[in-house]
C-alpha cells in the first residue's frame, strides 16, 4: 500500500480545528476584535472570515457551483462565519462521497494573485489546499493570540487529532 | 478509492517550504535572533532547531533506529540545522521507497510535549511532514510582525510539489 493522507482525514482534522476555534471564540469573544494583519485582515474576526470564506468559495468552485462574491458573504457575527465553514464542508463531503468525481481533472485558475505556475491545478491539489489553508492560518492565529497575551492552548498538530488514525 | 495526497507529494511540499525558509534565514540572519516563544523557544534559531530535531527524531523512530535525545542535536549554526533536515528527509525518502513498510502498524512513543502517544506509522509520518509546515506558518506571523517579509507564501496551491 502506498502511504497517503486521504482527503477524508484532512476534512476530519479541519473540522476538529474549526470546532476548537469556534468554541474558543464563543468563550472569548473579545479576541475577535484583536488587531491582526495576517493576509491584511485588520482584526481577528476578519481573519476568521477569510479562513471560512475561502473554504466555501473553493468548495463551490470544485463543485462547479457559482462562486459567491466576497462582498455577498457576511462579515459576522461568528455564527454566520461558522456557517460559511459548514456550507463549505457540506459541499466537500458531497464531492468526497461521489465516486464519479474526477479528482485528477485540472482547473484553470484565472486569478492574477496566483503565479503562472499555479494557475492550472488538479481538483485534488485544490482540495488539499482548501483543507491545509485553514490549518496553516489557525497555526498563525495561535501565535498571534499567544503573543498578544491570550494563549489558546490549541494543539493543532495532526498527531493530536482524535479522528485521524 | 478515496482521494488522497501521496506522502511523496507531502514530503516535496514540506521540503520545499523548509528549503525556502532556510534560504530566507541565511539571507536575513538577524531573524534568527528575534525573540520567539513558539514551543517555548527563546528565539527563532531555537524554533528552527525544534522543527528539524522533531523531523530527525521521528525519522529515526520510523526507521527503527535509536532515537537521539533532544540535547544530542546541535543548537546551531543554521547550516548544521539544515544538515539535520536533509538527513531527516533522506530517512523519509528511504522509508517511502521501501514497499515492505507496514504503514498501518501502530506504535507507541514518547512525545516531547504530550507524554506517551500511540498512532499508526502512517499518521506519525504525516505528522512529521506537516509539523514543519505549521511551524513555518507560525514563524511567518512572527517575522512579519517584526518587519521582515519573506516574499513567499506557504500554501499548497502555490507549491510546485504537485500539479
Amino acid at each position: 500500500m502506498t502511504p497517503a493522507i486521504h482527503l477524508n482525514d484532512l476534512l476530519s482534522w479541519n473540522q476538529e480545528s474549526a470546532d476548537f476555534w469556534k468554541a474558543h471564540f464563543d468563550a472569548n469573544p473579545a479576541l475577535l476584535a484583536l488587531p491582526c494583519g495576517i493576509d491584511n485582515a485588520p482584526n481577528v474576526q476578519e481573519f476568521v472570515r477569510h479562513i471560512w470564506m475561502a473554504e466555501l468559495r473553493w468548495a463551490q468552485l470544485l463543485a462547479g457551483l457559482p462562486v459567491t462574491a466576497r462582498t455577498d458573504l457576511p462579515a459576522g457575527p461568528l455564527d454566520a462565519l461558522f456557517d460559511l465553514h459548514q456550507q463549505g464542508v457540506k459541499i466537500l463531503c458531497t464531492l468526497l462521497n461521489d465516486p464519479s468525481y474526477d479528482w485528477d481533472k485540472t482547473i484553470e485558475l484565472d486569478y492574477d494573485w496566483l503565479p503562472p505556475h499555479a494557475r492550472t491545478a488538479t481538483r485534488l491539489k485544490i482540495a488539499g489546499h482548501v483543507l491545509f489553508h485553514g490549518q496553516r492560518h489557525w497555526a498563525q492565529l495561535a501565535t498571534l493570540v499567544r503573543v498578544t497575551g491570550f494563549p489558546s492552548d490549541f494543539l493543532g498538530d495532526l498527531i493530536f487529532s482524535a479522528t485521524v488514525k | 478509492m478515496t482521494p488522497a495526497l501521496s506522502f511523496e507529494e507531502l514530503l516535496a511540499w514540506s521540503d520545499e517550504s523548509t528549503q525556502r525558509w532556510f534560504q530566507f534565514l541565511a539571507e536575513n540572519p538577524a531573524v534568527l535572533d528575534l525573540p520567539c516563544g513558539i514551543y517555548g523557544t527563546s528565539n527563532v534559531l531555537g524554533l528552527v532547531r525544534h522543527i528539524v530535531v522533531v523531523e530527525m527524531r521521528h525519522g529515526q523512530r520510523l526507521s527503527g533506529e535509536t532515537v537521539s535525545t533532544y540535547e544530542q542535536f546541535p543548537g546551531g549554526p543554521l547550516e548544521a540545522l539544515l544538515d539535520l533536515h536533509n538527513e531527516a528527509i533522506a530517512h523519509f525518502r528511504k522509508l517511502l521507497a521501501d514497499s515492505t513498510q507496514d504503514w498501518a502498524a501502530e506504535m507507541e512513543f514518547t512525545s516531547l510535549t504530550a507524554g506517551t502517544l500511540r498512532s499508526s506509522r502512517r499518521k506519525l509520518l504525516a505528522h512529521s511532514l506537516l509539523h514543519a509546515v505549521r511551524h513555518w506558518a507560525q514563524l511567518s506571523t512572527l517575522t512579519r510582525a517584526a518587519g521582515f517579509s519573506t516574499g513567499f507564501a506557504g500554501d499548497l496551491l502555490l507549491s510546485s510539489a504537485l500539479q
